[in-house]
């Protein structure tokens, strides 16, 4: 019994000594603001800082709240089961508005807007069959962002075979590749693209794994269009010599780390935070609808990121044709033909 | 210049419930090999381990040439001077003799390890003993024996000057025996103490230059080799007078119970090891299995219980045939197994003694029901069994691994005879067992004669084939090569056959 | 000292190791919590409101709860005869898959037909992906480790191709299965809360698997393979029979936590309904040292955990990772009991208190 209490009692000790070093009041004088308004954000299974669209949906969110003087916080989802409780712990603590990330947590959003009205929504990738007053999906032409892509691809190609290397296959990413599929013979009628889905966005293992069989089939331009999963691919055409295209944000500065890369052609540009920032924006303003906001070529919610250290092989004509072909799906004298 | 290399004074250790070690003095002579005999539970080898620095003493002290010292690992131990070689060896079969001795006390050359010194100096240990060993050899392809001389060096390798040998020779052969006590003489000429752990009495005689005799805890007294026997070394280790000539009565032979025909099993590797054997076992008969070990003992007494299927032959136990490989059906037909290793077949250590109480009878009635087990049941059969067989444990929730050697066998046994037999089947039964224990399951051995089953009895000891037995069939390659009458049987005789000379 | 006389030595050391162990956790932690410039403070706060702080708190930490104590349980029952069931996760998937197919494609049956036939099949789901690898152990001796990794990699690909094709819904935004019938819905146990009635079935599974481990002859024999294989043997047991059978309940209890959270909780399954609940079961099997009841107080830890770390990620911005470090720090702490020891001076019982999870990769 004697060493059970001293056990105690250290045990004790040592909470005591660790929690007076860690809540000792801090010496700065910290400003109290009591910020009124409170916005949260649910990622997808990932992190904030994870170089995927959750990273720039919390790019977005801390831009708008900085901007308005809002308070921000954000829910690293560890499992796709935990959708419901971690939008509903935002509820419960009385988030005014709450930003989800992903096409996976649509209905669970969706649920959540139905049981707490007097919250806003926001789901980035989110597409919802009957809009509530207070859900607002954020929706982007992907197709219209792999179009460029694979037009920039098929000008770049010297084999005439390229690829696309896909994660799961759910909308945003399907539009992505039948864009990118449908760019490419925009310009190229007999290119040959060749593509596959990994059902994981988080597997850069066999996404690289399918860019070096795409390439040892002749593909000098890989498409990497799934978060990590696609990076692989790209990670594995600048092992292998050949071309580059990155998704949904310059991947010059994330899968690249501020390159050099010289066979980075560019990304395919999704600006989630951008799309973040205007729902917040909306919010403030109390301009907020419910309903979808499409992020496309004409709101400059698509596009494609600079071509960086790959400039100097990009020619004047190429890059001429470029801007021509985004400008036309812009104001609409140009359609990627990808249907769902 | 004091000539004591070692002493203990007043050493006690308490567990919970028991007292192990109860005010133990002790000393050792430089240049003795002084032996601690005593049963299993008597107390030594808690006392060895609180040498070894793996128990702290409760009280007392420990003197090592005079000088007062603490020792609470065994790393202590080993600074110190202390050895010990442990009963079960701790060796890594898959290295070779020399990485084993210097694991743990590597010489290294610039943080490598350098082989070469190391292997001199094993060799040159090696030749100042007579060890006869090659460092390069891989342990596992030594013999046990061989293998023990490498935990001997490696105690040496370590400058131990005060060797503690716990139950040395429980895992040898008698030639491998003899060799050990010359090393050990060899070593005592050098200088070094040795503590000697047994309880087999006539080696402990032939070895010894004093010995110490513990009973529950305590020391019961110190004698010189010379000045005692067997029968009174045997006595104070019992706390009473024991019998070490097995009494019993002239054969009453009855009705076949088990008949062998044409018997042939292999083994693991698929080599017939039973060829082709014959015999038969009589209510009211001890049929002893006389033979060196390795002649196919093992592989019988698996098929004839069930454990191993057989090849060709056939086997009946009261007129009704085994189906083969089906280890309840043999039980079922009122068959007891006191298995060669009880640890490894004939008990689950960690359940308590009831659960290893009712191991092959839980399934019927009345110990379960409809498969819910009848526990108020199983208690009172288990503490009838404790009490009846004379189980030395707290209570019937103790566990079995917490027993002494001989309590565990006394389980088995009380499981196997606690129940309605005709025939049973011993292969080793009192293997690793103290005196005491010998005696009393050789008792039960008879007793069970004399109600009328039949007994098989495999045993290496010929002493104990020759003691209980009332047939004995010699076994050699797979085969009965003869049967003899307990009359007509001589230790010579036997020994021919054993060694396959026959006419 | 006196020994304790209220409990006894080895039971004390059972206790007091986890114990201790989480408490460490715990203090390592604040460390980093500390050392990342976060405040220690308001993120175990956080955690413990985000646990346990309201009604609704606590009704989803027992909602995590709820697959955790079944799926830990299986873990423990595959434990207790050594074996090591690893493939829970797909055994759950199957369990789902059935659960939800039954739940949605049968009609016209009263809710107290319709739910527990659901369930059987969630059960039986389950079971048979558990009785596979048995089967395969027990007549070719594969080893269940790989097999049942093996099994998941198999459940996944399978469920995830059912729910985009042959069960998929059409309509719905996201591929999952149609809803299932009112008919098979598990009750919820308080009106507003999504804590549903398979608590109650986990709890009475914790009992059930408990009186079948320690007071049948079935429960004799599978502990008795579990410890030693030759006694068992002799003993006349049929070592076979209880590798099939141990990994079919196994399976089943673990089949029955994914029917639950069909039936309770999403009323659909998902095509990324990527749990984790059967890696976590391990931990919990491990925590709870394979002991049934102790289960329930392992899984509702492990459940705060995960629970109560969306809300200290919100007080105090810390990673969500935290948890995993802590829970990876619990193990660790139980695998190797050695360390905690150290930490806090307890001798080593006398009797041997190690459990025996598994045999090794021979034979």
């Amino acid at each position: 019994m004697k060493r059970f209490i001293i056990i105690i009692i250290v045990a004790v000790v040592v909470i005591a000594v660790v929690l007076f070093f860690v809540l000792r009041p801090k010496k700065v004088v910290e400003v109290v603001v009591v910020p009124e308004i409170k916005v949260g954000l649910v990622t997808d299974v990932g992190k904030v800082d994870d170089k995927t669209f959750n990273q720039f949906a919390h790019e977005g969110m801390m831009r708008a709240a900085e901007e308005f003087g809002f308070e921000a916080k954000y829910i690293e989802t560890l499992q796709p089961t935990d959708y419901d409780k971690n939008i509903q712990t935002f509820a419960e603590e009385g988030f005014d508005m709450i930003v989800t990330v992903g096409f996976m947590i649509t209905d669970a959003t969706y649920k959540m807007a139905g049981q707490y009205p007097d919250i806003k929504f926001a789901g980035v990738d989110q597409f919802y069959a009957e809009p509530l007053d207070n859900t607002m999906g954020l929706l982007f032409a992907e197709d219209q962002s792999g179009f460029v892509a694979g037009a920039l691809a098929a000008m770049m190609s010297e084999t005439g075979v390229i690829g696309i290397v896909c994660g799961m296959e759910i909308p945003p990413v399907i539009k992505f590749r039948k864009g990118y599929e449908n760019g490419a013979r925009y310009i190229d009628p007999g290119l040959k693209v060749l593509g596959v889905y990994i059902d994981s966005f988080v597997a850069p293992d066999r996404g690289k794994a399918a860019a070096e069989a795409m390439i040892a089939d002749g593909a000098d331009v890989i498409f990497g269009a799934g978060g990590p999963t696609g990076s692989g691919g790209i990670v594995a055409a600048m092992e292998k010599g050949v071309y580059g295209i990155g998704v949904d944000q310059d991947e010059y500065y994330t899968t690249m780390g501020g390159g050099p890369a010289p066979n980075l052609l560019t990304s395919a540009m999704k600006r989630v935070d951008n799309a973040v920032y205007s729902a917040i924006k909306a919010f403030a303003e109390d301009t907020f609808k419910g309903g979808h906001y499409m992020n496309n070529a004409s709101n400059e919610g698509i596009g494609y990121a600079p071509f960086h250290d790959a400039a100097d092989r990009v020619s004047k004509d190429v890059k001429a044709r470029l801007d021509e072909t985004l400008e036309k799906l812009a104001d609409g004298s140009l359609e990627t033909g990808v249907k769902l | 210049m004091n000539n004591e290399s070692l002493s203990l004074k007043g050493i006690v250790k308490v567990f919970p419930g028991v007292v192990a070690n109860d005010h133990i003095d002790f000393s050792l002579g430089r240049g003795e090999i002084h032996t601690l005999l005593g049963e299993n539970g008597a107390g030594k080898t808690t006392l060895m381990n609180i040498l070894y620095g793996l128990y702290t003493p409760d009280e007392g002290e420990i003197r090592i040439n005079g000088q007062k010292v603490q020792i609470k690992t065994p790393s202590d131990a080993l600074s110190h001077g202390i050895g010990m070689v442990h009963q079960h060896f701790m060796l890594i079969p898959i290295m070779s003799v020399a990485e084993n001795i210097i694991l743990g006390k590597e010489i290294k050359k610039s943080g490598l390890l350098d082989r070469k010194k190391a292997r001199n100096k094993i060799k040159e240990l090696s030749q100042q003993y007579k060890f006869d060993l090659n460092p390069d050899d891989l342990v596992k392809d030594l013999p046990i024996g061989t293998q023990q001389r490498v935990e001997i060096i490696k105690a040496l390798y370590r400058e131990a000057n005060i060797l503690i040998m716990d139950e040395p020779t429980s895992v040898l052969t008698p030639q491998e025996s003899e060799e050990l006590f010359s090393i050990l003489r060899s070593l005592k000429n050098e200088g070094k103490s040795i503590i000697f752990i047994s309880h087999k009495l006539k080696e402990v005689l032939e070895v010894s230059d004093k010995i110490t005799v513990l009973r529950n805890g305590k020391v019961i007294g110190s004698v010189e080799p010379d000045k005692t026997d067997e029968q009174q070394l045997a006595g104070m280790m019992v706390g009473r007078q024991v019998i070490l000539k097995v009494d019993k009565n002239k054969m009453d032979r009855g009705a076949p119970i088990l008949v062998v025909k044409d018997l042939s099993v292999n083994d693991q590797r698929g080599m017939k090891t039973v060829n082709n054997i014959c015999f038969t076992v009589h209510e009211g008969e001890i049929f002893g299995v006389a033979g060196v070990q390795g002649n196919g003992q093992t592989e019988l007494i698996q098929a004839l219980t069930g454990l191993i299927p057989f090849q060709s032959g056939e086997v009946t136990i009261q007129n009704r045939k085994l189906s083969g490989e089906n280890p309840r059906e043999v039980t079922v037909l009122g068959t007891a197994h006191i298995p060669e290793d009880r640890q490894k077949y004939g008990l689950v250590l960690p359940y308590p003694v009831r659960d290893n109480l009712i191991l092959c009878s839980y399934y019927g009635k009345p110990f379960s029901n409809h498969r819910i087990l009848n526990f108020s049941f199983i208690a009172e059969k288990a503490s009838r069994l404790l009490e009846e067989y004379n189980i030395k444990a707290p209570g019937i929730d103790t566990i079995t691994d917490t027993l002494s050697g001989g309590n565990q066998q006394k389980t088995v046994v009380a499981r196997e005879l606690g129940r309605e037999v005709k025939l049973l089947i011993a292969s080793q039964p009192t293997r690793g067992l103290d005196v005491g224990s010998i005696e009393y399951i050789h008792k039960k051995i008879i007793e069970t004669r004399d109600a009328r089953c039949g007994v098989l009895l495999v045993s290496p000891e010929l002493d104990e084939i020759m003691s209980l037995a009332d047939t004995i069939g010699v076994i050699f390659k797979g085969q009965i090569i003869k049967t003899l009458n307990i009359e007509e049987s001589t230790k010579e005789k036997l020994g021919l056959l054993m060694a396959g000379i026959y006419k | 000292m006196k020994p304790l006389n209220i409990i006894g030595r080895a039971q004390y050391q059972e206790i007091i190791i986890p114990f201790l162990s989480i408490v460490t956790a715990l203090i390592i932690g604040a460390v980093i919590i500390y050392t990342t410039g976060a405040n220690v403070y308001k993120s175990y706060q956080g955690l413990w409101q985000g646990a346990f702080g309201k009604p609704r708190a606590i009704a989803e930490t027992f909602v995590i709860t709820t697959p955790y104590i079944l799926s830990g349980l299986a873990v423990a029952f595959g434990f207790k005869c050594g074996l090591f069931n690893i493939g829970v996760e797909g055994q759950l998937y199957a369990g789902a898959v059935s659960a939800a197919f039954i739940g949605y494609a049968v009609r016209g049956l009263p809710h107290f037909i319709h739910l527990p036939l659901a369930m059987l099949a969630g059960i039986v789901g389950g079971a048979v992906w558990g009785a596979i690898p048995g089967y395969l152990k027990a007549k070719t001796g594969g080893h269940e480790v790989i097999n049942t990794i093996m099994m998941n990699h198999i459940m996944l690909k399978l469920t995830d191709y059912l729910v985009k094709n042959p069960m998929l819904d059409t309509q719905a935004s996201i591929p999952r299965t149609p809803y299932i019938q009112e008919t098979a819905y598990l009750p919820k146990l308080f009106p507003g809360f999504r804590l549903h009635w398979g608590i109650i079935i986990a709890l009475a599974a914790v009992f059930l698997i408990y009186f079948i481990l320690y007071k049948t002859t079935i429960g004799f024999e599978i502990r008795t393979v579990g410890y030693n294989q030759n006694a068992a043997r002799y003993a006349g047991m049929n070592i076979t029979k209880n590798f099939v059978l141990v990994m079919a309940v196994s399976g089943s209890l673990a089949g029955l936590a994914g029917a639950n959270e069909v039936l309770g909780l999403n009323y659909t399954l998902p095509a990324a309904f990527i749990s984790g609940y059967g890696f976590d079961a391990i931990a919990i099997a491990l925590l709870a040292k394979s002991n049934p009841f102790a289960i329930i107080p392992s899984a509702i830890l492990w459940a705060s955990l995960r629970n109560g770390a969306g809300l200290m990620q919100v007080r105090a911005g810390i990673s969500i990772d935290l948890i995993n470090i802590m829970q990876a720090f619990v193990i660790m702490f139980i695998a190797a009991p050695k360390i905690v020891r150290w930490l806090y001076r307890i001798k080593e019982g006398k009797a041997k208190a190690e459990v025996v999870l598994t045999k090794g990769w021979g034979k």
